[in-house]
This record gives structure tokens, sequence and C-alpha cells, in this order.
């Protein structure tokens, strides 16, 4: 096998990979000594690229072309000049998607290892593992009945594996909420007494939650993580299968210039028509995308934040994130940390890889429009920040590449809205102008208007074929496969129908919620990071209505100047216009729990997690069913009342002493606390004396007693 | 007045308690045998008794009730915490953190209540209840490996 022409640049990075590495925090191993058969290399990491980029650029100045000649015919006004420099942009994206998918589709069909083109076989690990290796959750204000679910069936599926020894647990509080906090520390107590895990799930709150997520785990890698040789990264909502995560450090072990290895997540678990709907298109169309993205990315990929693991030495030398100059939401800290870590690492000289064959990973989507769109107004305003990376020093141009992806992933929004508006106001200009057979002053021959109405029709073709032929094709591959029965047999053929009309609708209400997220984003308005809806939540159609009122009114006004201007260009928006005002109603039924399940019935959007549930996700809905959804409620109550939280609760604390204002504020929470009971107290208050050891009710009583005069309220 | 008589010091202290001090020492002891979860008449006298053996020795002005209260729990607490010492063979025992996880863990092992009537027995052998207490302790993260995570720049390094 060839090496990998990538450049490295091993001599000149002061932190990068070695031929020597570390495992099992103290043995050095040599390179030698690694299994050649997962050895993550293959040839021609070039030459991919170059057809990949040739491939698309082709594609865009064709595409160029035609709409130069459509527009064009009878010579390009302004505005159509405008429209085809929107139209160029926009179809370079949706080109460098669809050769991803084109290339992921060719490797999937012939069954080959997108990174060393070889027949794909599972990993065969020769030996047990010889690392130590951790999964850190880090958390803010999320469900610990759900967190500690997904933990647990992790911890279960590796046990089965028999690593278990080589891997630790960690839980990364950053919660804020605290009945959360208390919620947290007894399902954590409880997850070791009930795995008898004890000295193997760690748990551990921050005091103070600066830089959020990246800012959770630095506290992390500066305290604990040297333990480590290798750190699985899950989100809250993630589970992997022990196979998956034995597999991860397997590899980390045997390619040792690796500094991350990502899986793709599956999403799963929710039943609401939306999630499923974009459950089902993930499992049919994501491994495309992914095989593709692995073939011209190689050691060059991105992290996606979780369900991925690092090589912890590097991630501590080498991914520090800088803080930008400027106030936030362009400047102050990285939100968006894992497309910057991962460029970081490459930077440094390690590879980044993604493995689109490493199944048993999973996550969870937001159950509908709404939260989905919340979601994404973070991430806006985190792949923002990155256009200012883009030009930074020393980054690989592939990891630039990957910041303006992230860029483009919002902005082609507005672009295309920008394209469309263009249109708009190109044919109401048109439909003014008088046509002129005579343009020249000393023409003898008249200029006949030229029909172009083919190559418009091949233009639309060729756009529409770029956009969705992929996902077409991947649809078609599932139904022709020995699979089909997993994705709801033949009716996999409806729900790729049925997808494709759903996103069709969906993309126009996207346009406008992102491109009004790219403009808040430009006027320096920014957003909190809040915990991401978990639960089957529906969308009352009141608040569709409210949430979309500003997309109906500028669908029903375009719309009727859309008439106005010409009745054909009207039909040509009709798509786009029909998403717009329909907007409420997609977004209320596609969040009902109810339709979702009929659609389940009818074995539309079937996914294999559906049809035949992995041990890792009956074991994460046996153990939520049997949380029965506990009580995250009254914590500070939980700590004065049950003497274990509060020992509990005691022990898990940082040990300090109150400066004496701190005192004082503690003692007057207190008095509060025994006079008026815990409903008087604020968030504030109560995370104020839950920073300390709490008091159980009779201390706090006898507090009281001291003041005789007090109204004894202590409410249950 | 209670008729209770520390017969180590040589003098009856109890000739000085008043009832409003035996209500403090006894709503004291029962508040950290309740954060043990223990209920034990024995366990509740031993404790008692260990709370009036600091009385006695202590100077404090009786009078100032919030301060007797702290220094009540202080006594407890340290009572508590040199009994544990001797069942663990431990003696990092009384700092807050290692004192509660040792909470946790014999709350843990007396959820049925078999291991109260040794509390704060410091006459017996513990063997057993070490061997139960070191089952169920705690440990909320392992040992700390301080580094530190230099911020990269994006700055063109200064040649």
């Amino acid at each position: 096998m060839s090496q990998c022409p990538d450049d490295m640049s091993n001599s000149s990075s002061p932190v990068g990979p070695d031929t020597a590495f570390s495992v099992g925090t103290n043995a050095v191993v040599d390179e030698s000594q690694c299994d050649p058969t997962v050895k993550l290399r293959g040839p021609g990491v070039g030459s991919r690229r170059v057809f990949l980029f040739g491939a698309s650029i082709a594609a865009t100045a064709y595409a160029a072309w035609l709409m130069i000649d459509v527009l064009g015919a009878d010579q390009l006004t302004i505005m159509e000049m405008v429209v085809v420099a929107f139209f160029t942009i926009n179809f370079a994206w949706i080109s460098l998607s669809f050769f991803t998918g084109m290339v992921g589709l060719v490797l999937r069909g012939l069954k080959r290892d997108a990174i060393t083109l070889k027949p794909l076989k599972p990993i065969v690990r020769k030996g047990s593992l010889r690392s130590k290796n951790v999964i850190v959750i880090p958390v803010y204000n999320e469900d610990p009945n759900r967190v500690f679910a997904g933990l647990r069936a992790s911890y279960e599926s590796l046990v089965a594996t028999g690593e278990l020894d080589a891997f630790d647990f960690f839980v990364l509080s950053d919660t804020r909420d605290p009945d959360i906090w208390i919620a947290e520390e007894m399902a954590w107590a409880k997850a070791c007494n009930d795995l008898d895990a004890r000295g193997r799930i760690f748990f551990r709150r921050r005091a103070e939650n600066t830089e959020r997520k990246s800012g959770n785990l630095k506290e992390f890698c500066e305290t604990y993580a040297a333990n480590y040789d290798h750190m699985i990264v899950f989100d809250a909502d993630s589970v992997m299968s022990g196979e998956a995560m034995v597999n991860m450090a397997y590899l980390m072990e045997n390619n040792p210039d690796a500094g991350i290895i990502q899986s793709p997540p599956q999403p799963t678990g929710r039943q609401t028509l939306f999630a499923r709907i974009l459950q089902f298109i993930s499992r049919v169309h994501g491994p495309t995308m992914s095989a593709g993205l692995s073939f011209w990315c190689m050691g060059s990929s991105n992290y996606w934040g979780h369900n991925a693991i690092i090589r912890t030495k590097a991630f501590i030398e080498c991914c520090g994130l800088p803080v930008l100059s400027g106030k936030p939401p362009l400047g102050g800290h990285i939100l968006s940390h894992d497309f910057v870590e991962a460029a970081f690492m490459r930077k440094a000289g390690w590879r980044c890889w993604l493995i689109p064959q490493l199944e048993g990973s999973w996550e969870e989507l937001p159950p509908n429009l709404i939260d989905f769109a919340i979601r994404d107004r973070r991430w806006c305003q985190g792949n923002m920040q990155h256009g200012r990376l883009m030009v930074a020093h020393g980054f690989k141009p592939l990891s630039r590449l990957h910041f303006f992806m992230g860029v483009m992933s919002f902005v082609s929004s507005p672009l295309w809205l920008l394209l469309l508006l263009s249109s708009t106001i190109a044919t109401l200009q048109n439909t003014q102008l008088t046509y002129s057979f005579f343009p020249g002053q000393f023409t003898m021959f008249p200029q006949w208007p030229v029909d172009r109405s083919f190559e418009m029709l091949v233009l639309l073709i060729f756009t529409i074929g770029m956009l969705v032929l992929p996902k077409i094709i991947s649809i078609l591959m599932v139904c022709l496969g020995r699979d089909r029965k997993k994705y709801g047999g033949v009716m996999v053929l409806a729900s790729g129908v049925l997808e494709t009309l759903y996103s069709a609708l969906q993309a126009p209400i996207m346009m406008m919620l992102h491109s009004q997220f790219v403009f808040s984003v430009l006027t320096g308005n920014q957003v909190g990071w809040d915990a991401q809806e978990r639960d089957d939540a529906g969308v009352p159609l009141k608040a569709a209505f409210k949430t979309h009122r500003t997309i109906i009114v500028i669908g029903l006004i375009w719309g009727a100047v859309a008439v106005f201007v010409d009745t054909a260009f009207f039909w040509w928006l009709s798509p786009i216009l029909a998403g717009l005002i329909l907007s409420p109603w997609l977004t209320h039924y596609s969040s009902s729990l109810a339709v979702g399940k009929a659609a389940r019935r009818w074995k539309l959007f079937v996914t294999p997690e559906e049809y035949d549930s992995p041990d890792e996700l009956r074991a994460l809905a046996r153990i939520n069913a049997d949380s029965g959804g506990a009580d995250v409620k009254d914590g500070l109550m939980r700590l004065i009342e049950d003497p274990y939280a509060n020992a509990l609760h005691s022990a898990l604390l940082p040990t300090r002493k109150p400066d004496a204002r701190t005192a004082i504020e503690i003692g007057i929470i207190y008095e509060k606390l025994a006079r008026l009971g815990v409903e008087s107290l604020t968030r504030d208050e109560k995370l104020l004396i839950l920073s300390w050891p709490v008091k159980p009710l009779d201390q706090i009583m006898a507090g009281r007693d001291a003041h005789p005069s007090a109204n004894p309220v202590v409410s249950s | 007045m209670t008729d209770m008589t520390v017969a180590s010091q040589g003098f009856s202290y109890a000739a000085f308690e008043s009832a409003a001090m035996t209500r403090l020492i006894e709503d004291t002891a029962h508040a950290w045998l309740r954060s043990f979860g223990v209920e034990n008449a024995s366990a509740s006298q031993r404790l008692v008794n260990a709370l009036r053996n600091a009385l006695a020795e202590d100077s404090f002005p009786a009078h100032d009730q919030t301060n007797m209260r702290d220094l009540l729990d202080r006594a407890a607490h340290d009572a508590i915490a040199s009994w544990l010492s001797k069942v663990t063979d431990q003696h990092d025992c009384y700092s807050p953190a290692s004192f509660s996880m040792l909470r946790c863990a014999f709350l843990s092992a007396n959820r049925d209540g078999i291991w109260s009537e040794q509390f704060l027995d410091m006459a017996r052998d513990h063997r057993d209840l070490a061997i139960a207490l070191s089952v169920q302790m705690m440990l909320p993260t392992p040992s700390l490996k301080a580094c530190e995570m230099p911020r990269q720049s994006l700055q063109r390094r200064a040649s």
C-alpha cells in the first residue's frame, strides 16, 4: 500500500506525533508493533482531491455557462449578472456535495473502504487493549436520567466486550440548575452502585462554567485527563456500543499519528414525524455522505464534537482554544470548538479520521422544527466565528475548507434567498421591457427573440439532479439491497418520496430562518447555550403560527408580486412559496408524536434501529423506563431531608471555606429558608447554599428556634 | 438538671447542666445520628457522652447558644471522625470530603440498621464493618494529574 502523501510536517511540529508513542499511560511502544491490518492509510490522496474539486469546478462552470446562455440570450442586464453570480456560488456548494455523494455511492456499491479502497471488512483485533481510555460526558442542565441511561447502556455494552478494564467513564457537569445538579449526583451514585462501578464511573461539577463546553473539557484536561491515553467524547444524548468504543481505542493504539478518530453517529430514538424523517434519511443517505467525505478528506477529516476518540496528550498540547479579539458574537470565546480543535490537531501534524464503517454510534435529534432551528441558531453563531479562522495563520488548507463549509452551511441560505430575490427583480425588469427587433441603429436584419426554454429545462434538471440524485440513488440502493426489510421493505420507496417532498417544503423555511440567523449574528446579536430539547415535544399550531408569522407574510407578498410579474414565474416559484405559506402546518403536524407513530405503523421512515433495535438501544429504553423519569425537582429539599443525598453532596463539594461575606450571605439564606420555606429561595440563592455543605432539616429548624419570633415554615 | 455523671472527669458535669443544655446536647446527638441513619439507644448515649465530654473539656461560654451549637457540632464531628478513623484504620477521616464520603458509605452499609449497634463503640472489633465500608466507598474522581493546556495562538509566530 502506498504511503499517504499528505504532508505531515512532523519535524517542524513541536508537539506532533512521533514514531514512538505512549500507550497504557506509561509504556512507550514502537510503531512497528502496530497492527498493519488496521493502518489508516490509502492511495492517491492528492488524486482524490484533484478529481473531486476538478469535477465540482467543471460542473459549476458548465452550470454557470448554461445560466449565462439562458439569461443572456438577449444580452445580460445588470440584475441578470447578479443572478448568475449568486447562482454560481450556490451551485458550487451543491456541486461539491453532489460529487461527495456520488463517490460515496460508488464506494458503498462496491463495498470498498473509503480510506484504503480495499474491500470492506470488520476490524479484527489482535489481543486486548493496551491503552487506558476514558469516556467523557460534558453536561449542562441536561436531564440526568437520560444522561446516565446513555452512560449505563454504553457501560453494559462495554462489559460484554471484556475490555472494561481499559475504560473509565467521567461525567463532567457544568450544570447551573440546582435541582438537576442534585439529581446528577444521585444518578451518579446510583449508577456506581447498580453497576458495581465504583472507581470506574467518575463525576465532577465545575463551580464556574467559563468557556462552556470547551472550558469544561479544558478543565478536565488540566486535572484528570493525563491519567488516560485517549478520551471518547460523548454528547449528553450519545450512546455507543462497547464494540465501537473498543474498536476506536484499538485504531488509536495502532495509528500513533492519529489525533482524532470520528465515528459517524446515527440519529435515533425520537418518534415525532419530523425526527423520524430525519432519522430515516440520515440512516439511508448519511453513510453515503460519510464515505464520500472520508474518501477525499482522508487524514484531514473533521471533528463533530462527540462520538469521537481523541488522543489526550495531543489534545492537551495543541487544542487549547484561543480567545478571539473583539466582542461576541464574532469575537470572544470560540463557541463551536470541534472544528477548531480538529484544525489545531492538523496544524500540529496529527491526523483526524472519519471512519464511516464504525457502527454502533448513536445520538438524538431535536424533536421538531422549532427546536431544530434553535439548535441551528447556536450553531450558526459558532460557525460564523469560523469565518475569522479561515484566514488565520498556520491552518492546513483542508481545515480552512472545513471552516468554509461550516460557514457556508448557513450563509448558503441568504445566498439562495438573494438568488431568488434577484431573479424576481430581473423577471420584473424583463416584463417592463419591450422587445427591440433592431437594437442597433443601422441593422438591415431584425434580431429575433431566441427561445431558450430547452436550455432552461436542461438547467433545471441539471440543478435538481445535483441536489437530489445522490439521495435518490441511496434510497434505491437500500430498496434493492438485502437490508430492505430493515427500512420498511418496499415502503422505503414511499418513505423516500415523502422525505423528498417534505425536505423540499422545509428547505425554504430553513432558508428564511438561516438567513435571519446569519443577519442576526452579523448585526451583533448573540444567543445563550441552553440544553437541547430531548423529549418528543410537539409544537402547538398557535406557537407555530407565532414563530412563522413573518415567513408567512413574506411568502404571501412574494407570491402576489410573482403573480403580478408573470404567472409562469409564479408557478416557477410555487414550491418555495408553498413551503413558506404552509410553514406553520408543516411545523405543527411534523412535530406530532401521534403522526410519527402512525407513520411507523405504516412502515414509513423505518430505520434498522427501529426494526431490530441493537442491545445498547434496548438497554437505553429499559433503563429509561426503569428510571420512570425520576424526579429532578426539589433538589435542595432532598438534601435537607435525605441523609444519604446530603452526605453525597457534601462529599462531592470541593474542599474550601467560605469567606466572611459568603458566610454571612449563606446565614441569611438559611434564615430565609427556615422562615419562608424552599419556595422562597431564588435559583442563585439555592446555588449558593448548595455550593457548601447543606444543613439537615433539624439544624435549620434549630437555627430558626434561636429566633423565637420567626414563623416556622419549611415546606416539604 | 440531668443526673448524668461524667466519671472520667472526676467531677459531676451534670451538676452544672441546665435543661436547655440537655435539650441542645440531645438535639445535636439526634441530628448527627440521623445524618448517619442510626436509630439506636446505645449509640445515642455514646454520642451524648462524647458531647458532654467535649463540653466539660471546653471553657466555652455556655450562654452563647449559637456558638454552643457550633461547639457541639464540632465535637460530634470529631467524635464520629475519630471512631471512623479507628474503624477504617485511616487517618484522613476528618476532612469534609473524606468524612462525607465515609458517611455515604456508612449509610449505604447500614441501610437495614445492622451496624447501628456498633456506632461510636470504640471498644469493639470493627473488621467486618471496615470491610463493609470499603465495599461501599465511592470515589468521585481518580487521582489528580495536573497539567497545563496552553492556549494556542492565531498570530504568526515571530521569527
